[in-house]
Parts: C-alpha cells; structure tokens; sequence
C-alpha cells in the first residue's frame, strides 16, 4: 500500500517489510526521526539532478541492496520502423552511494580540523587501502573525497596512482559533476 | 591537475568526461597544463556505431561535417548531417533512382569532435514531446580567444 503526503511530497510505501519514505519533492534534503528517534536525514530523488550530463538524461535508482545503491545517468532513445518502436536507454555513467560508517565519519572529521597541508597529505598517505577516499556519500553531497582533496597535487598522486587500479572503472567515474 | 587529467585519460576515456571541461578548458590552457594527452584521448573524440547511420558505403571519401543539434539526438539525424543523394544508405539506393557503383563497400568510422563544444555556440534542441525546436546560446561566459 502506498500514499502520498501532500505537505511534504513524500511517498510511503507500506509492506510486511516495514515502511519506506521516498521523497519526490524538490526540496534537496530534510531532518527527520526514525523509528528509534534517531537523526536521519533524507534526501530527494531530485536531489540528484546534478549528475545529469544533459538535462534530458534520466536518472535511475537501483536501490534494492542496501550496501550496493546507486544512480545511473541514461539517455532514452527509440529503436525501430513504422511497424513498431522499441524504448532503449544509453548508459552514461553509474555512481554508487555508500552509507557512511562511524570509522570513515572520524576520517574525514580528522581531515578538516587538519590545520596544514601537510597533515592531510600525513592522514591520506596512512590509509593502507584508500577506497574511502573513493566512496561517494550523501554526506558529502553525492561527491567523494577525492574529488574534494583534488586541490592537493600530492594527494591526488597518492590516491589516483597505478596502485590502486583496482578501484577505478569507467563506468562508476571518480570525477563527475558535483555541487562543490 | 595534471595528474587528475592523466587519470581521467587512462580511467574516464569517455566522451561522458568532456562535460567536465566545458567550463574550465580556457583555464587549463591560461595556465599553461598540458593537454595534449586529452584531446588524444576519446574524451573529446566521440567515436560512435550507432544503428540508425548506415555502417558501409559505397563513397571511400572522409567528409568533415559540422553538428549543431544535441549530441544525444545524434542518432535521428544521419540526414541533417549527409543530406545529399550520394550519401544514401546503400539499402534505400535500391529503391532510387540514383545510380550508384555497389561493386565496392567500404566500413565507415563516424566520429564527432567535441571540441566545438567548449566555447560559445548555438545549440539546437528538439523538445522530445513537442518536437519543437528550440535554439539558445551555450556557454556565453567561456571565451576562448580571451
């Protein structure tokens, strides 16, 4: 069962599952409560408007696996004669949002009260297996860390090395439009 | 940036990653990093086979072509792009009058330089409901030659 709220245009899907909120409005993102009385914050569907390479572009959440969520850009296309069109979509690119743990949140906590360079540059050497570095959260707006630290040549020449080739693939992009 | 650059060329060699230098493109070259590895690379040299442009063709020529539409309507529009008769896809010549010679068939490359694109340009756009068209400038505050 589902309904619509009109005040703030959020969906609620009930199910034997529980109960799921989808914003549909236009507002970017808002503090809310969950069942433990805990702070969440959620974020709009349109919120995600900034990965689009075209306005035209559509977004597409693939939300069923908590630990895997992502969205993809794709272009719509029609294929086919008179007799009959088929809807087709290019895909474009694929960005994966992962939840934020209280390890990582420390991390990053610790890079911005950093009061030189060099102590990031200290932190972001340190880490044995960067791929925090390379996760995108909406914490951070839908962007990543590199992308932030990507002022910082000797960072960016740890981070983005050969080494670590195993995190890097075209079709999740490290750099992407963001709102920073 | 250049370590930024090399990795986008080595890992995000898509045309997809061209949108990233719309803006700052004048800037990389103010400022004096090297962007030769770029335009190399197929960030900006969309190489594309898409099923609505015929893949063979009987003229062996290159053709230079200019495409002021919206690249994501590339597909729709083999006929704005090669209008003339010579440039009828072999499987409608069968049917025209035109007289071709089909004892040779040549593979055909398509590419589309997206370099065009960073500076200010008229964009044409066909709304997809409406099928209106609808033109504007891009770009107005990128300037290329200052």
């Amino acid at each position: 069962m589902g309904l619509l709220l009109a005040e703030n245009k959020d969906f609620i899907h009930l199910s034997k599952a529980g109960m799921h909120v989808l914003s549909l409005g236009s507002q970017e993102q808002r503090a809310i409560k969950d069942i433990n009385g805990a702070d969440r914050m959620i974020h709009s569907l349109e919120s995600c408007n900034f990965l689009k390479v075209d306005r035209n572009n559509y977004l597409v959440f693939e939300c069923s696996k908590p630990d895997g969520r992502a969205v993809s850009v794709q272009q719509e296309y029609s294929k086919g004669d008179g007799s009959g069109e088929e809807t087709l979509f290019q895909h474009l690119l694929s960005v994966k949002l992962c939840e934020v743990t209280l390890r990582e949140l420390l991390l990053f906590n610790s890079l911005y009260v950093c009061k030189t360079l060099s102590e990031i540059i200290d932190i972001v050497n340190d880490q044995p297996d960067p791929q925090v570095f390379y996760k995108s959260f909406l914490e951070l707006n839908g962007t990543n860390m590199v992308s932030i630290l990507s002022f910082d040549s000797r960072s960016m020449s740890y981070l983005l090395s050969d080494q670590f080739a195993q995190h890097f693939s075209k079709e999740y992009p490290l750099f992407y439009r963001n709102k920073i | 940036m250049q370590i930024i650059i090399e990795y986008i060329v080595k890992y995000q060699d898509d045309f997809v990653s061209s949108f990233l230098f719309q803006k700052n493109f004048p800037t990389l070259l103010e400022k004096g990093i090297e962007v030769k590895k770029l335009l190399d690379s197929h960030v900006f040299n969309y190489e594309f086979d898409l099923d609505e442009w015929p893949s063979t063709h009987n003229n062996p020529r290159e053709e230079l072509r200019p495409f002021n539409q919206n690249l994501f309507m590339l597909r729709q529009h083999y006929k704005t792009v090669f209008p003339e008769d010579e440039f009828i896809p072999l499987d409608e010549q069968k049917n025209d009058s035109v007289k071709v010679d089909n004892s040779k068939v040549y593979k055909i490359k398509y590419s589309l330089n997206l370099l065009p694109s960073i500076g200010t340009y008229l964009h044409k756009e066909t709304d997809p409901y409406t099928k209106q068209e609808i033109s504007y400038l891009k770009n107005e505050d990128i300037n290329l030659l200052a």
